[in-house]
């Protein structure tokens, strides 16, 4: 009888031990008001390595009052120690209980290249904690009023990003009414393509309470920026209300209230220059006045009052702006940063009033004039008893796309051609332990998770989403394994190439606590460029520590582990980069690919080809970071061909090595 | 099952195996699918009786994984293969000598020693040692069809009712003709198996000289199923004429797993040289398991 050896093929074990798609809500479809509001999500910043990061606790009684101290010429004071301050509140003297000299450098060049969005590796997250350099929140009120004043505020607020943004700033730019923001970054084009965005909106539907709420809200979101002082730079043509109306009245205290409490200084910045007539700037006084009166010096102006109170100033009725913005880099670059409990433990909401003096004689020292107390809260949180699905949605209609940072979230996303039209975008959500609520009951961790991932179009429609739902129940031993690095998921969406926010929202049970983020992608129509690249993808040999509760296989394949969504990578690790590279034309010259890393002063530290991967369009590239050292960095990659026209794709990623 | 079967140096010389192989048929009109197959099973048959065991020296670079978990391996091994008589398959034997650059532990040339002095206990023995050196084989795929025999049982006259062909075009190789001629595993079961006993039909392309039925080169790949664990695996040999042996031997083998996710997940790249001849002697008889 014929035989034959029977040959074999088997895939040897089970790859991906421990992790497995866990279940997935039937469609949600969240009709998700994210609006063109997106004054969110932290780039990752360096930290300065001569610059001690200050702690300061976060506690209701906790003031920090930001403190510059001047001698006879005007020149910052630098040297003074914790001794050399007296504090006062309300005329009782106070503990200083942090100090910190902050000193941050103005850098030259630019480490996030002025790349387009679809350049742009889109990270974000809700936990602004790194950052390094000066932070500035651009507001722009849309009630300019006439075409002429909204390119006002365009000029104005182009030529501060152009000149006076250092290279480890960070800045953001939202509107109070209609158009497109743009989140945190350091990239200056991205910035300027958010000004060109601004429109005029002379009547929109909430008014000055819309603009008093949109500073309330930015104000407190940017208190998660710890050990910095913030400012948030109001572009306003004309007063905002007066403080004799009531309700104008009430809406400045609680925005006031939330920029003092988040060491939110606010600039309030006049467009139009001098102003001849009222409400008309000089070059204009030819025409009927359109717009509303100009800042005043006067103590009744909204504008003025929340400058003042909030440590910043006003910037009004002159047509040397330049001066004004210098000041503010100034006051934003050099400081003391004193921090105390106070003795006053009444939460009455009122107004109590700071001062500081140093010991040595001939200083000036300037700083806000106080706070307001907190309030009794008056709205409870969102019962717990709801549904994940109904919390979800609350979330997102809240805060008008802002991110909400109880529980801290990192994402990065990565579009890659597919099939059909659409791209698939591999977004990676990751939450680190400190915001994890596990229940620890009979032996077992269990969390629960509701994430909905939704990419929404330029009018805040939803157009794709995922709900996913991490469900885990493991014993004790392993859940504290875990809890200790954090959980991961990676989400998969389809959509047709264009432009869209991606906004991400968690809610825990039973604990209730929640968080969001939001930024932009663009994702390329790859078909239509000869030469393209996908999104990035990266991970590390560090990966796999953190529990990844759903991953996308391919991803997983080729770079071995999870990808990753922190841009924060330990020294001793290898950093892994995928990319697909989409070469459309026929008969072509050879396509060559590279990685290169540069500094934050624009030196060339490394480069590698980005080498073809196992799997069809996918090259990698692998950066040993022992190689670059601790600091910051920006990767680029770029796919390049010279024959028969030169073309080439390009993307970028900052990342840290610590 | 028992086989009679034994080895001894069949010293021909290359002058002989060209003029019986080699020969070039008066131009004629082009010949029909059947012929160029039949042509090639009788070329498979000479190279049997002209080689029916060989071993040559194999360098083996494996690749596994990626990214992070990307694994690299050098393998220099002794290769040997053998056509038994009677039986439907070509035997592979690797005996891993050096791996990255390291000499293996008690590495003498055994399969050497085992092919010079064939006996029953001497194929199952050298089975042992592929067995023992597949442990230096990086990946996730377990497998055994990491050898050029592979190709050449696929394509056996003894298996050919188990394969239906087609032409599928025709290319040059040197100044050469030959035809692509594709097959594909209809019979069940398969050749290979996976270890739960599921069907893997083979499939792929033949380089076959029309007039002589030479074989050049043979790409097979194995279907995969669907589901999770699934793959693609794609073996490709090259044969090149070899002067000491008289004969086209595997020149180069190329290997690739693929999973559903189109990624390979494991490759290789191995080279032969170094061809040392072995005959059998059918009055011996082995024991083949």
């Amino acid at each position: 009888m014929a035989r034959y050896r029977q040959r074999e093929v088997a895939v040897e074990g089970e790859k991906g031990e421990g992790r497995g798609e866990r279940g997935s809500r039937a469609a949600m479809r969240l009709a998700i008001a994210i609006a063109a509001l997106c004054a969110a999500a932290a780039v990752v910043g360096a930290q300065d390595a001569q610059q001690p990061t200050p702690t300061f606790r976060s506690e209701a009684s906790y003031v920090q009052l930001p403190v510059r101290v001047l001698d006879a010429r005007g020149e910052f004071v630098s040297g003074l120690t914790q001794s050399d301050f007296q504090l006062l509140e309300d005329g009782r003297p106070q503990t200083i209980t942090a100090f910190s000299a902050v000193s941050i450098p103005i850098l030259p060049g630019d480490p996030a290249p002025d790349v387009p969005l679809a350049a742009v590796d889109p990270v974000a997250s809700n936990d602004a904690t790194q950052v390094d350099g000066r932070v500035y929140l651009f507001v722009l009120d849309n009630r300019a009023g006439s075409d002429s004043a909204t390119l006002k505020v365009r000029q104005v607020v182009r030529g501060f990003i152009s000149d006076r943004l250092s290279a480890n700033d960070l800045a953001a730019v939202t509107m109070t009414g209609a158009g497109r923001g743009q989140t945190f970054t350091r990239n200056r084009r991205l910035l300027r393509d958010a000004v060109d965005r601004f429109i005029s909106d002379p009547q929109p539907e909430s008014g000055v309470h819309g603009v008093l709420n949109v500073i309330a809200n930015t104000a407190e979101w940017m208190g998660s920026i710890q050990g910095r002082r913030k400012a948030l730079v109001l572009v306003t043509p004309g007063q905002i209300c007066a403080l004799s109306d009531p309700e104008c009245n009430e809406g400045l205290r609680h925005a006031l209230r939330m920029a003092v409490q988040s060491d939110v200084s606010i600039y309030t910045v006049d467009p139009r220059g001098l102003v001849a007539t009222q409400g008309a700037p000089a070059e204009e006084s030819d025409r009927p006045a359109a717009f509303s009166p100009a800042i005043t010096s006067g103590p009744l102006d909204g504008a003025r009052y929340l400058a003042d109170a909030s440590g910043g100033f006003a910037i009004a009725n002159t047509n040397n702006l330049s001066a004004g913005f210098e000041r503010i880099v100034r006051e934003n670059s050099s400081y003391y940063l004193l921090g105390y409990y106070s003795t006053n433990p009444i939460a009455d909401g009122r107004m109590r009033k700071n001062g500081v003096t140093v010991a040595r004689r001939g200083l000036q020292v300037v700083h806000r004039g106080g706070y307001v107390a907190p309030a009794v809260p008056t709205s409870a949180e969102p019962p717990v008893a709801a549904s994940v699905d109904e919390q979800l949605r609350r979330l997102a209609a809240s805060g008008l796309g802002l991110p909400v940072s109880a529980m801290p979230l990192r994402v990065a996303a990565a579009p890659f051609l597919s099939a059909g039209g659409t791209s698939r975008v591999a977004v990676v959500v990751e939450m680190p332990p400190e915001g994890l609520r596990p229940t620890d009951e009979d032996g077992r961790y269990r969390l629960n998770v509701g994430l909905a991932v939704v990419l929404a179009d330029r009018d805040g429609k939803s157009v794709a989403s995922d709900e996913p739902n991490i469900e885990l129940s493991v014993p004790s031993a392993a859940g504290h394994k875990i809890m200790a690095q954090g959980v991961r998921l990676v989400s998969r969406i389809r959509v047709p190439p264009g432009t869209y926010q991606m906004w991400v929202g968690a809610v825990q049970t039973p604990s209730g606590l929640r968080g969001s983020v939001v930024t932009e992608i663009e994702v390329p129509d790859f078909d239509r460029h000869p030469l393209a690249l996908s999104g990035i993808a990266v991970t590390t040999s560090a990966a796999t520590r953190m529990y990844t509760a759903r991953t996308d296989d391919l991803l997983d394949d080729v770079l071995g582990a999870p990808p990753v969504a922190h841009r924060e990578f330990a020294v001793d690790s290898d950093l892994w980069i995928y990319g697909e590279i989409y070469d459309h034309r026929s008969g072509a010259g050879d396509v060559t690919a590279s990685v290169t890393v540069t500094s934050t002063d624009g030196k060339l530290v490394y480069q590698t080809p980005f080498e073809p991967a196992p799997v069809q369009f996918g090259h990698l590239g692998r950066i040993p970071l022992t190689e670059l050292g601790v600091g910051s960095y920006v990767a680029t990659i770029e796919a390049r061909s010279a024959t028969p026209e030169p073309v080439s794709a390009m993307r970028t990623m900052a990342f840290r090595v610590k | 099952m028992t086989l009679g079967l034994g080895i001894r140096d069949w010293g021909l010389g290359a002058a002989t195996v060209v003029a019986v192989l080699g020969g070039v048929p008066h131009a004629q009109a082009p010949p029909a699918l059947d012929d160029v197959l039949v042509r090639m099973r009788a070329y498979l048959t000479e190279y049997v009786r002209h080689l029916p065991a060989v071993i040559a020296t194999e360098q083996y670079q494996q690749r596994a994984g990626s990214g992070v978990r990307a694994l690299r391996r050098q393998l220099e091994s002794d290769y040997g293969f053998i056509q038994v008589p009677g039986d439907l398959e070509w035997l592979g034997f690797r005996q891993v000598l050096v791996v990255d650059g390291k000499p293996v532990p008690d590495s003498a040339h055994r399969l050497a020693q085992l092919f010079a002095r064939p006996s029953a206990l001497a194929i199952q023995q050298a089975r042992r040692i592929a067995e023992e050196s597949a442990r230096y084989n990086i990946g996730p795929i377990f497998r055994t069809i990491n050898d050029p025999a592979f190709v050449l049982e696929l394509l056996d006259a003894r298996n050919s009712h188990r394969m239906r062909f087609s032409k599928s075009g025709e290319t040059a190789i040197g100044e050469r003709p030959f035809w692509i001629v594709k097959f594909q595993e209809t019979g069940r079961p398969t050749i290979i198996r996976t270890r739960d006993r599921k069907d893997q039909p083979a499939q792929g392309r033949a380089w076959i000289e029309p007039a002589t039925g030479h074989i050049h080169r043979v790409e097979a790949t194995v279907q995969p199923g669907f589901g999770a664990g699934n793959f693609l695996g794609t073996l490709d040999v090259t044969f090149e004429y070899d002067a000491r042996m008289g004969f086209a031997v595997p020149s180069k083998m190329l290997e690739k797993y693929t999973n559903r996710n189109l990624v390979t997940v494991s490759s290789g790249e191995a080279t032969y040289s170094n061809y040392r001849r072995f005959t059998v002697d059918t009055e011996d008889n082995l024991q083949v398991k």
